[in-house]
Parts: structure tokens; sequence; C-alpha cells
């Protein structure tokens, strides 16, 4: 019997004094691989926003519970330490920081550890090669000139170096070519069998899902969630799209 | 060879019109402790008004001139008659109005507006106010809106005392000191609290006198929980001779109160507007200032907010328009004194015709101001190459806990935007009047209907002309 | 003969109120100054002659500093030597020119350094300005530039001088057709820092670009007056500044765009971004754009205060405490500027200075 690693009662969200998210639960056990659909504007963003503690992203009712405790109070940084990884959608450019020694120094804060160089670099390779990075991305600043492919890549990398126990990908897979939506899916399957970590995939498309095993799949419209299945659930929005969630 | 729009200069026949100078009573050109107290006699001013009209005009001799700012040479304090009084009381009937006066109001849509959509009206020709009057049902809420000097003899004069001069010390500047010692009319507003004046006030200062100071005094008090918009109009005939605008404004807005200031400055093209205005806003409380400066030959004007509530709030909303002659220094001055305070800055300026514009702003954030924001946005538009145009923003922050924006852009009118605009069907003159409305948009939208329209016919003459 | 009397320094082009304190600024003349100690490295394209005043071309004479001049005056009425170095037209050196300046504690030193690029010459100077970390004295620096069509200039200085250090750092330059001056400096260090720098792009189609960086801690202040001076056709101007003030650090920035007429075409980009990590600070701030030319595009942008949220929020989910955010958002600041820096020693000296531990590998 998997243990439960996430789980959301009765969810309010408030962006900007406006409710976007009206109770939404969501349950996710250690090492499942959920999937979360939903027309534009249903609020998935909003709810990775909120799962990771986005200050603009209000809750104003219901809690978040992970490993067992609540976290609905707790800051981004907490959330990170205990397990929790949000791959952004538009990921920030920080000049003045190359992406290896953010993640090293990333790293060092979650586990307050000091980590030895040459077995970090051996390990970045690792994961750079998973993804078909360029090794001088490593020394190149934090997002900063990447390429909306690169970026994507290099959140794919944070979440391989980072290893969480859950991941939030919103729409890791938009706005990429087949070739780039092939690596990072192969990326996401690394963390996801080496790792056993969780997955909690926000995405309008199935092509980041194809090489993946989906344990249960939901559909949030409106700020609510209407529905949820199996994988096969997945087909069916593909063939029918969310008409049916939307009017009623 | 680039082509380039010609433009005329402004059509102000629709303020240019003068009186002849009918048995009014002026007092002698210059500045002298005698003038000062003739002044003073001839509006029966308590005796320390008197005082402090006499220590004002000591402070002044004493301070220099400032060394910023446009050149303020060809105002001579010798040649400026400081006083010059209708021959007529103030009535709160426009038939008891002069007729020449009364037509110089009719002429400006006064009574019209009034009639349509203001709340009470104040007119001041020269130095004094000759007509005042609100609606009943205003009245009726407690709100007092009355000319300065009813409001220094009646039943106010405690209210007026302890506010009058405070915010805008005659030490203040130069200017400020020469008008605590000959100021005469403006407005005194009170709203009690939790009242909205639905409807805006406004006063109108029109300057027929040539070679004249206009110095009235407006003195507004909002108190907690209470909104007013108040609107200030002023223009003037040209004259060949230097006039001067030497006004003040003190506007206290109180506890979660707010209070609008909307200005449409269209002095003729001899006047130095040397106004100093200012918002104290307690805690919860906003000021929003709308500004739109057209006419002027120099201008100095730069509305202060002082945030020293927490939670107040500032918007600096202004477009000023240089032409020709004309040496315009707006801008704004914000101080957050208090925790959690905001203010927003969002001008425009244009320059044609060899005009100068400067836009000049400071937002001071004391240490005490935690949680404080402020953005600043100002833009400017140079419409041809012999004008000015110069941007002077400050900004000195003295604590971490603040979030302080700010940007600046200057440029042209872009030619792919009148190209675009012309392959829809529009002449080339049409789009580059659409274009400089557009980018007046900002302010002509916080206005009251008939005032948005007044400015954007402004920029249309401005703008009106041909292909040459 | 240098008797002691107040110099006006960092003029603001255009005046403003007289409260904010911005228009300029006041200080004490150093004492008399002595050469200051200099270790050079000139490579082989570069003519380098000590020569007196008279001598040196008039033109170098009429390139006005960012200090204005009141400063100029004075460093040419003291005994001074000016450094002259010129580069070979129509080449481009590979090896950098290094100054090395060493101020020595109690001391009153100063420096004049002209730099002449012949047409089609490129020239990388690095300037290390460096003095004991407990050192206190005053040293002034004045560099003026001369770049003629097509040459092109990288100057870079990093400045790490001790606690107690008064630094009047100034540039002037001028530039003729398609000339190019490019300057990073980093202000690590000192007391009090004075900086000063104008640029005059004549030629049509000259570059500035400026980026500056600096750390302003404890009782320290500094004080910034740049100026791109817009006369030519299509002339570009680009200043960056970006730091870090902590504790009661005090910073002036002023930094002005001046279209003046006939500079059609012309572009400026001002940017400033100031983070402050203590509640003591001062932060001044002063972005003018003047412009008499219609056909010309000026932008200005400031960020004074805190980190942007999303920025914040991003940093954050990745497991780093907001201080810690803050702590390497500080040091990214100046690594930013320093990583421009053409030359791995230089940088290495810059890690070295702000106490790097990290077990860099070769």
């Amino acid at each position: 019997m998997a243990a439960s690693l996430l789980k959301i009662n009765q969810l309010h969200v408030n962006v900007e004094e406006k409710e976007i998210l009206h109770g939404v639960d969501l349950e996710i056990n250690k090492g499942e691989t959920h999937v979360l659909m939903g027309p534009n504007g249903a609020g998935k963003s909003t709810l990775g926003y909120a799962l990771m503690g986005n200050p603009r992203y209000e809750v104003t009712d219901g809690a978040i519970y992970f490993n067992g405790k609540e976290i609905t109070q707790e800051t981004p940084a907490e959330r990170a330490k205990e397990g929790i990884f949000l791959s952004f959608q538009n990921p920030i450019e920080v000049p003045g920081i190359t992406l290896g020694n953010f993640i090293r120094t990333a790293l060092e804060q979650r586990t307050g550890k000091r980590i030895r160089l040459w077995e970090f670099k051996k390990e970045l390779k690792k994961a750079m090669e998973v993804l078909q990075m360029d090794e001088s991305y490593a020394e190149r600043d934090l997002n900063v000139g990447f390429s909306g492919g690169e970026k994507k890549k290099a959140e794919i990398l944070q979440l391989l170096m980072l290893r969480p126990s859950l991941a939030i990908l919103d729409e890791t897979d938009s706005g990429l070519d087949v070739d780039a939506v092939r690596t990072v899916s192969r990326g996401v399957e690394e963390y996801q069998k080496d790792k056993k970590g969780a997955l909690l995939i926000i995405t309008h498309s199935t092509r980041i899902l194809e090489a993946l095993k989906v344990d249960q799949t939901h559909v949030l419209a409106d700020g609510r969630m209407v529905a949820s299945g199996d994988s096969s659930l997945v087909d069916e929005i593909n063939e029918n799209g969310f008409e049916k969630y939307t009017e009623q | 060879m680039k082509e380039k729009t010609y433009v005329e200069d402004i059509d102000r026949s629709m303020y240019d019109f003068r009186n002849e100078e009918k048995d009014a009573y002026r007092v002698k050109e210059g500045l002298t402790p005698a003038i000062v107290e003739q002044i003073s006699r001839e509006k029966h001013d308590p005796v320390w008004m008197q005082n402090f009209r006499l220590q004002s005009l000591q402070i002044y001799n004493e301070m220099e001139m400032p060394d910023w700012g446009p050149s303020i040479e060809g105002l001579n304090m010798e040649n400026i008659v400081t006083y010059v009084r209708p021959n007529t009381h103030m009535s709160a009937k426009w038939s008891d109005v002069p007729e020449d006066i009364k037509d110089t109001f009719e002429k400006l849509g006064i009574p019209q507006a009034e009639r349509k959509s203001l709340a009470g009206v104040g007119a001041q020709y020269d130095s004094e106010l000759v007509y005042h009057n609100v609606r009943a049902e205003v009245a009726a809420q407690g709100v007092v809106y009355t000319d300065m000097e009813s409001a220094l003899t009646g039943k106010y004069e405690d209210m007026v005392r302890r506010h009058f001069m405070k915010l805008v010390p005659p030490r203040d500047h130069k200017f400020a000191a020469l008008h605590g010692a000959v100021w005469s009319g403006g407005s005194f507003v009170y709203v009690p609290p939790g009242v909205s004046v639905e409807i805006p006030l406004q006063s109108y200062f029109r300057l027929n006198a040539p070679g004249a100071g206009q110095f009235e005094h407006t003195l507004i008090i909002v108190d907690e929980g209470a909104y007013l918009h108040f609107i200030e109009g002023c223009s003037a005939p040209k004259y060949n001779v230097a006039n001067l605008h030497a006004g003040c404004v003190e506007l206290y807005v109180g506890k979660n109160a707010t209070l609008r200031y909307s200005t449409i400055e269209n002095w003729s093209k001899n006047m130095y507007n040397l106004n100093t205005k200012r918002a104290k806003v307690a805690e919860g409380g906003k000021i929003e200032w709308v500004s739109g400066s057209f006419g002027s030959h120099v201008s100095y004007l730069y509305p202060m907010s002082l945030l020293n509530g927490e939670g107040a709030r500032a918007e600096f909303t202004g477009i000023t328009f240089a032409g020709k002659g004309q040496n315009l220094d707006t801008g704004a001055k914000i101080v957050h004194n208090a925790p959690n305070t905001s203010s927003y800055m969002n001008t425009r300026s244009i320059s044609k015709d060899g005009g100068i514009s400067t836009f000049r702003s400071a937002v001071v954030v004391n240490p005490k101001a935690k949680g404080s924001k402020s953005a600043v946005s100002c833009q400017s538009l140079m419409l041809d190459d012999i004008s000015r145009s110069d941007t002077i923003p400050a900004m000195d922050i003295r604590t971490n806990d603040a979030d302080v924006g700010h940007e600046a852009k200057i440029g042209r009118i872009s030619d792919e935007a009148v190209f675009y605009l012309m392959s829809r069907g529009i002449s080339e003159e049409e789009a580059r009047a659409l274009i400089v409305s557009g980018f007046a948009d900002n302010v002509s939208k916080e206005l009251p209907l008939e005032y948005a329209v007044e400015m954007n016919n402004l920029i249309r003459l401005e703008m009106k002309g041909s292909i040459g | 003969m240098n008797q002691e009397y107040e110099l006006n320094i960092n003029p603001l082009p255009a005046k403003t109120w007289n409260w904010l304190h911005m228009n300029g600024t006041s200080v004490k003349s150093p004492a008399l100054l002595e050469n200051g100690t200099v270790e050079q490295t000139v490579p082989s394209s570069v003519e380098y002659k000590a020569a007196s005043e008279n001598k040196a071309d008039a033109a170098f004479s009429e390139i006005q500093t960012g200090m204005g001049t009141e400063m100029d005056g004075f460093l040419k009425s003291g005994d001074v030597e000016l450094r002259f170095y010129t580069t070979k037209s129509q080449t481009s050196e590979k090896q950098p020119l290094v100054l090395n300046f060493t101020y020595g504690t109690g001391r009153q030193m100063a420096n004049r350094l002209a730099f002449h690029l012949l047409p089609g010459s490129e020239l990388t100077v690095l300037m290390d300005l460096s003095a004991e970390a407990e050192s206190c004295g005053t040293a002034a620096l004045q560099t003026k530039v001369y770049a003629e069509e097509g040459a092109v200039l990288h100057l870079v200085q990093v400045q790490r001088l001790g606690k107690g250090f008064t630094f009047y750092n100034d540039i002037g330059a001028k530039c003729e057709k398609n000339a190019r001056v490019e300057t990073i400096q980093l202000v690590l260090g000192g007391k009090n820092t004075y900086l000063g720098s104008r640029s005059a792009l004549e030629g049509e189609s000259s570059v500035l670009s400026s980026d500056v960086g600096y750390l302003v801690g404890a009782d320290e202040r500094l004080d910034m007056n740049f100026v791109a001076y817009h006369t030519g056709k299509k002339t570009e101007s680009r200043m960056d500044a970006s730091g870090v003030l902590r504790e009661n650090g005090f910073k002036l920035f002023r930094g002005t765009i001046d279209f003046r007429k006939g500079c059609a075409g012309a572009v400026g980009n001002e940017k400033e971004d100031v983070l402050l990590l203590d509640d003591a600070v001062v932060n001044q701030t002063i972005p003018l754009i003047l412009c008499e030319e219609e056909d010309v595009e000026g932008n200005h942008g400031a960020t004074i205060g805190k980190l942007d949220e999303e920025l914040l929020f991003y940093l954050e989910s990745r497991g780093m405490s907001e201080e810690a955010v803050y702590e390497m958002m500080a040091r990214a600041r100046i690594d930013a500027i320093a990583g421009k820096i053409p030359d791995a020693g230089v940088r290495e000296k810059v890690r070295a200075y702000l106490g790097d531990t990290q077990d860099e590998e070769k």
C-alpha cells in the first residue's frame, strides 16, 4: 500500500483578491505520476504555484499536507527542502549566477552540507548528458539568453540534481519542438525511475506523457476538479477535448 | 529629405479676449511694506494676518531666487501690480456680476459647466472672487465651499488660522514668501467626515489686468473618510508685459479620505507661473493629482505629497505641452514618511516649435516608511529639432524595505506608427495628431469628460497644420 | 602651494532642488599630491612616455572629465606627471596594457594618464588599484582618452583600496567617428570614493559602453557622476550601474544622457539596479535625460530596493532561504560585471578580494 505524499484538502486560492481555485482536493502517493489537465484559465498553474508557496497566490481556505505535515503556511524554501520542486513555465533569468554554481548552492542550502566540487561536477555532467545539454551551459548565467527549450532543459537538470520527492512540471512541454520534448521526457523518465519520485504533470498535450507510466489523471475546470481517472482519461480528452467538463 | 510636419501655433482666441479695466482698484507696482499694508487694509485682514503678511515680505526680501530651473529674468517685481480689485462684490448670482466680467466667464463656459456638471463654482477675476456658489444639497451635507476672505473672518477663522501656510510656510522658497505677503482670493473647502461629494467643485481663475499678479490661496480640508474632486482652471489674455501667478494650494487629506485635485492650466504666454501646491495625507488617505499644463511663458510647478500616515497613497498624472516661447518646468515631489505608503507618477510631455519642457521630480523614502512602494514613469515626445525636453528625476531612498521603480523614455513619433496608420487610409497630419492624442491619453482619460474634450481640442489645435 | 580649499566636483549637468543635495559635491581638496607608484606592462605596439602638460597634445587638455573643471584644474596645477600612451594605428593589440597602482598608507598620491588611440587601433587597459586592507590615505587618478576614427578602447578598473582611503577616480573621453570606448569599473573597497566619467561622442556612430559595479558597506560613501555627451550622429551610449548597499553605506548615482543638437539618430540607455541589504542605507539616484534633438531615443530604468518578487520566489522554490537568496544576488551583481572583464587574472583578483573560498579547480 503506497504511502500518502501530498494531500490537498478543499484548497481555495486567491490571486489579487480574486478567487481562482474554489476548493480543490488532490492526493498523490509516493512515487506516483499524476497528470493535471484542463482548459486555459482553469487554474492549473495557480495550483502549481500555490503548492510551491508563491506569496502572490493566497490560500484563503483549505490545507496542504506533505508527508503528513501541514505546509500551508511554509515558505517556498521550506517546502523545497522538504522535497517539493516546481518546474516553471517561464523560468526567470538571473544574471551573475551560473547554472552550475546555482545548483550547487541550492544543493548545499537544502542539505546544509558542503558538497565536494568534483563529485558535484561528475554528477552534473551525467545529468547534462541525459538531457543532451552542452557542458558549457553550466558556466552560463542561469537562464540568461537561453532559448525556450534550453530553459526547460535547465529546469529538468535542476530537477535531476535536487532530487525532490515530488516534482510539479508546469507546462514543461509547451513551446518545444518534437526533439526537445523527447529529450525533456527522457530527463523526466530518469527522475521517475531512478529517484522514485512522484510527479504532478500540468499539461494540455500528451506528448510528454508518451513514455511515462501515468497513475492518475485529473481534470481541472473553472477552479474545480471535475474528473479523475486512470491514464485512459488522457486519451478520452485527446479525442473529445474539455467541452463536456466546461459546460454545466 | 524627410518631410516635416508644419505645425501652427495654438489658436488661443478662445482665451485671448480681454476686457477694459473699468474703475478697478489697483495698488502701485512693486513690493514695499506700504503696499502690503495697503492690501491688508483693503482686505480687512485680522491683525494676525497683517503681521503674517509683513513677516512674509521680510522673508521674501531675505531669500535668494532659485539657482536652478528656467530663467525668470524677464520677471521684474518692480513692475508687477500685486492687487487689482474689480469694481464689484462677490455674489452667488451670475446676474449680479458686471456684464463684461460675466461675459468673460460665459465665453470660458463656466456658468454652463456649473449647471451641467459641478457641485459648486468659484470664479476669481484678477485679485478677488466675483462669484461663489454651491449647490444647496451639497451645502446641506455640511460641505463648506467659500472664498478665502469670508473663511478668514467667519466661523472658520480658527480652522483657517491653524492650517494657513502651515504646509507651505513662507520660508519654503522665495515665491512662497511673496504669496504670504500679497495673497488674495482663492477658495476654502471643508468636507466633513464621511461625506462624499459626488460631483466636482470648481474654481476658475482669470487674470485680466496687464502687468498684474494673481496670488490666490486654496485651502482644502477633507476630513476622515470623505471624498472630494476639486477642479481648478486658469487662463488669461496675452499681453506684452510680464504677468505673474504665484498661487498656493494647501490640501489636508484626512484618515481614509480621498481628494482628487485636477488642474487645467492655460495661462497666456506672457505669464510667469510660479505656483506651489502641497498635500498632506493621513493614514489610509489618498491624494490624486491630475495636471495639464498648456499655458504660461515660464512655469515652475511640482505638486508635493507628504504621505504622513500609514498606508497613505499619492497618484500624480500629468501632461505638459510646451510650444513656442514656453519653458515649462513641471513634475511632482513625493515624500514617504510612514509605513506601507505608496506613490505612483505617470507623466507625458510634448515639446514643439522651440518650446522647452522639463520633467522634474523627487521621490523621498524616509527610514520610517517601511514597506513603501513607488513607481515613476515619464515619457517625452519631441516634435521637432528646435525644441528641448529634459528629464530630471531624483530618488532618495533611506530604508531597505522599499520597492522603488523608475522609467523614463524620450523619443519622437515613430515613422512606422505613422506609416501604419496611413496604410489604413489616414492622412499623415491626422495620423500624427492621433498619435499625439494617444500619447496624452493618460491624462485626458483621468479628466471629467468636458475637460478631456477641451484638452484634446487644445492638443489638436497645437497639431493643426499642413505637410510641407 | 596646494592649500586646502573647497573643490566642487561631480556637478550634475542640469541643476535641481538644492535640498536634495545632488547638484554636486563639495570636498576639501587633497593636500600636496605626490606621484603614485605605478607598475606597468606596456605591450610592444604601444608607445609610452612621461610628458609634461605643455608638451602633451592640446586635444587632451580640452577633454572634459566627469568630475568637472575644478578637479581638472586642481590636478593640472600640481606637479603630477602626465603618463602618455599612444597606440599604433590600424593595430589591434592582443596584449593588455597593465597598470598596477599601489597606494601606501597615509599617503596622498595622484596619477594622470592619457591614452591616445590612433585610427583603427584597439587596446585593452587593465588597471588594478590597491592598498593594504586597513590602510588610509588619499589617491586621485585621472584618465583621459582620445579615440580616433575606428579606435576601440577597453578600460577595466578594479578598485580594492583600504578601509580608510579617499579615492578620486576621474575619466574623460572623446570619440571620433566609429570609435568605441568600453569601461568596466568595480568599486570594492575604500571609504570615500568619487567617480566621474564623461564621454563626448563627437564622431558619427561612436559608442560608449559603461558598466559599474559596487559594494558599499559600513561608513562608506560612493559618489558618482556619469555623463554621455552626444553630439555626433547615430552615436550610442549605454550606462549600467549595479550594486549593493549594506549597513549605513551611502551611494549617489548621477547619470546623464545629454543629446545635443545634431546628434540625430542617437540612442542612449541607462540602467540602475541597486540592492539595499540593510535598513540604514542611503541610496540616491538621479538619472537625467537632456534632449535638444528630435530624432533620438533615450531610455532610463531604475529598480531600487528589494529583489523582484518573481525572482525571489523562483530561487526560494529551489530551497534557498530569503536571506541566502539576497546574499547570493548581492554577489551575483558583482560577478555579472566581473564576468565581463576580458582577463582571467583580473577576474581571479576580484574573486580573491571578495574572499571567495570556493575550491576552484584548474
